[in-house]
């Protein structure tokens, strides 16, 4: 305070009256003002000096953090271990050991248990090399409760969501959700709930290598498409972890469904699949994605690929089968903000024996709730959800091997140009969606296969072509088009003129 | 919405341009009636969907694929079902029979029948009908009032005593759960055994409402032996369970009766709907796992339905 002080009373006066505005800002400027300077004063020196002893061997003697609260010691201590091991420390020069720093921070951040400011000071050792490193950071809230509409592909709902973070202060989350919708779109009515508890947990305090464990119980109304309801209650165990190749998922899935609530015209082919099945069954899935966005790649690609095997051996349940889908996707910048995108997809599954030992059965044929389904404004345009493939009277039925591609240009709207997320696209797609003859008993389950592969080769693809518009939302895709099917199945369902469509993986 | 495009393609091009609310001009509606330019023939179904079925399909409650090791059909474990099996054997009726369970069936309970010509589905309560147009059914009045009675004792009483036996004493757990759970998973089937004891709990308390309560609020049984698992109940002398198996007795005992000596109930020349429905409790009361328990006890005593029994079982070539 710059005025000098009479007597008591004036000090009381001068706090009770109210502070010139004016001068506070003033001063809050300056005040800034010199942090400022002083900041990049340090971070120029502080530049300086690592660029000059860039290659000076230096050890780093230890990590501390600051502004810990619920995070357990042994937990930091495990990510730190890497950076402080005797092996790096040999070879450190300043400019490594600040990458190895860095790296730290990097995976402090990716727990998602801090705020994303973490500051890092370095200070200079009891010895010359030696540097120390104070890190700052503050915890994010415990309890996260979100709750919210949701609206969809013509439906609209609400979710109540609950994550408590860091549980047991090594990164842990439990997570819990409630979620429905129901509404009227033009081909019926569909609803849905679902509910979910997961527990998860990163192993060797590494970010990437996560575990969870969890349990759901959904119901799903198929019957617009295939005149059921499948109600699906069950436990699951998963492990993702990262390769030099890509990103791993290696999942249980223990599920109980029943197909119930048919309507009163379902066709006897779901008839026949109603009721119950167990399936228990090991899914791995590898991702290699190197495209630039998700939702609207303008380069890159994407590499994915899924493997299921179901009742084999001792995984017991109802259901047995091996099951592979596996997709990619390219995308090419061209001249002008113009890109062109190129997706292939494909999928088969074959029923494989059900137990083992004395008990084991003969392979059985695919129920509906495993097949694949093809066909939709995500995946073929042009066609209804579900629209290719088998079909018994109005029910789609899946098949049990596909393959679909679709061909993309995006060409940037005039006046918008290419940063906004506004394309104009011209779109090829097309597939094919066959069963299998015969199963089990009487056939050969490698004959069937390779009949169902010879069946796909048949004819030209079902394709529709068209225009549209797409908007890259943020959170998700939306299309409207203009598509028309040129190539179909006689039992197939096309779409002529406008659809629309909401997603995330696009074809 | 199948239909509904059907019906907008077959409308002539005057109605279909009334009733959208753009109209097309001709040459847009030409170019668009183009597409798609090539349409190849529908292809197979895979090979779980049932196809090229050239007889009426009964779908029941059975074991298995619902054939014996020599392929020939088996028996339903259920009343109902066994009921209109036995009922289309005896109307000279060929069917096949496909193992199903109560969510495959319109009306929420087995069986069902599909027709082979347009795959119609037909609930059990409109059976008869279906049965009686396209078989050779005997000649029944089943609306006389006294046959009427009699079907009647046979849903309520002899029923009881079976919902009686299969759900609520230690034959659930030796017999029913296997037959009534298709999963093979003991979590999911723990669940549904809940809900199958409940359900038949539910269905006693109320045909009998005076012993309601102690049926609702008694523990079900695991252990304890099948007479006195449910205890009785606060008002009356006699236990749920003594009460159901007198009625069971006196039930049957009046059927003998009516039976007497003819070959068929009600001096029939051949056994018709009614004998059907008395054969799928009579039979069924008398298998495998049944036996040793009272409900197996009571209808092996009554000679003169065994008999019959015998008789019914030749007729429909079981």
């Amino acid at each position: 305070m710059a005025s000098t002080l009479r007597n008591d009373e004036d000090v009381f006066d001068r706090l009770a009256s109210a502070i010139d505005p004016v001068v506070t800002s003033e001063r809050e400027k300056a005040v800034q003002e010199r942090v400022r300077a002083q900041y990049e004063k340090a971070q120029k020196r502080l530049s300086e000096l690592i660029d000059s002893n860039s290659t000076l061997p230096v050890t780093i003697s230890d990590i501390r953090i600051h502004g810990i609260k619920k995070t357990r010691e042994g937990f930091l201590q495990s990510v730190f271990k890497e950076a402080l091991s005797a092996e790096k420390q040999a070879d450190y020069t300043l400019k490594t050991a600040l990458e190895a720093l860095q790296k730290t921070t990097d995976k402090l951040h990716r727990f998602g248990i801090f705020h994303p400011t973490i500051n890092m000071y370095l200070d200079r050792g009891d010895a010359p090399g030696v540097i120390s490193a104070d890190l700052s950071v503050s915890e994010r809230g415990r309890l996260m409760l979100n709750t919210g509409t949701e609206i969809g592909n013509a439906e609209g709902g609400g979710y109540l969501n609950g994550t408590i973070r860091n549980v047991f202060g090594g990164a842990e989350t439990l997570y819990a959700s409630a979620s429905s919708a129901t509404s009227t779109a033009d081909i019926g009515s569909r609803a849905r709930s679902a509910y979910e508890v997961t527990f998860a947990t990163p192993l060797f305090a590494n970010p990437d290598t996560v575990a969870d464990i969890g349990a759901f119980s959904s119901t799903r109304s198929n019957h617009h498409v295939s005149s059921h309801e499948e109600a699906s209650k069950g436990v699951k165990a998963g492990l993702k972890f990262l390769s030099k190749c890509g990103n791993h998922e290696l999942n249980y899935n223990g599920v109980w469904r029943q197909v119930t609530n048919l309507s009163a015209d379902a066709s006897t082919s779901v008839r026949a699949d109603a009721g119950d099945s167990v399936k228990s069954s090991i899914t791995h899935t590898f991702t290699r994605d190197y495209r630039d966005s998700t939702l609207l790649p303008t380069s890159g690609y994407l590499l994915k690929n899924s493997t299921e095997i179901a009742g084999f051996g001792p995984l017991g349940g109802d259901v047995a089968f091996v099951k592979n889908e596996a997709e990619v996707q390219h995308a090419i910048q061209l001249n002008h903000g113009m890109s062109f995108t190129a997706g292939l997809r494909a999928g088969v599954m074959c029923p494989l024996p059900l137990g083992f030992g004395e008990n084991q059965q003969a392979p059985k044929a695919s129920r509906i709730n495993d097949r694949f389904f093809l066909g939709g404004a995500t995946d073929i345009r042009g066609f209804r959800e579900n629209g290719l493939g088998p079909r018994d009277g109005n029910d789609s039925v899946g098949g049990d091997l596909y393959v679909a591609g679709g061909a993309s240009m995006f060409i940037p709207l005039p006046r918008l140009g290419a940063q906004s997320p506004f394309r104009f696209q011209a779109f090829v797609n097309g597939g094919r969606l066959v069963g299998m003859q015969s199963t089990g008993e009487k056939g050969d389950v490698k004959t069937s296969l390779l009949d169902a592969v010879r069946e796909i080769g048949i004819g030209y693809p079902s394709m529709a072509a068209g225009v549209g518009l797409v908007y890259a939302h943020p959170v998700a895709r939306f299309e409207l088009n203009f598509a028309l099917p040129v190539v179909k199945r006689e039992e197939e369902k096309g779409r002529k003129g406008l659809q629309f469509g909401v997603g995330i993986n696009f074809l | 919405m199948a239909t509904l495009e059907k019906q907008h393609s077959q409308s002539g091009p005057a109605q279909s341009q009334s009733k959208s609310w753009l109209p097309i001009p001709e040459p847009v509606k030409k170019l668009f009636d183009s597409f798609p330019v090539v349409t190849y023939p529908a292809q197979q179904l895979p090979a779980g969907c049932p196809r090229n079925e050239k007889l009426p399909t009964l779908w029941i409650f059975t074991k298995g694929d619902g054939l014996d090791a020599n392929g020939r059909e088996l028996m339903s474990f259920n009343p109902s079902c066994l009921k209109w099996q036995t009922y289309l054997r005896l109307s000279s009726l060929p069917y096949r029979a496909v193992p199903s369970s109560n969510h495959s069936s319109p009306s929420g309970a087995l069986p069902f029948l599909i027709a082979p010509e347009n795959s119609e589905t037909i609930p059990s309560n409109k059976l008869m009908q279906w049965i009686k147009k396209h078989g050779n059914p005997p000649e029944e009045d089943l609306e006389d009032p006294e046959i009427k009675a009699l079907l009647a004792l046979v849903e309520t009483k002899l029923r009881d005593a079976w919902l009686y036996t299969l759900y609520l004493t230690p034959v659930f757990w030796s017999l029913t759960q296997d037959l009534y759970t298709s999963t093979s998973s003991s979590l999911a089937r723990l669940y549904l055994s809940h809900e199958l004891q409940q359900a038949a709990r539910q269905e006693l308390a109320n045909t009998r409402p005076l012993l309601a309560h102690s049926l609702l609020t008694a523990p079900l049984s695991y252990t304890a032996s099948y007479s006195s698992s449910i205890a009785p109940s606060a008002t009356g002398a006699t236990s749920p369970a003594e009460e159901i198996y007198a009625d069971l007795e006196s039930a049957l005992q009046a059927l003998e009766t009516i039976l007497g000596d003819d070959n068929w109930f009600h001096g029939a020349d051949r056994p018709g709907y009614f004998d059907a429905a008395v054969f799928g409790y009579v039979e069924l009361m008398g298998m495998e796992g049944l036996r040793e328990t009272r409900l197996g006890e009571v209808v092996a005593g009554c000679r003169g339905l065994q008999r019959w029994r015998e008789g019914v079982r030749g007729r429909a070539g079981w």
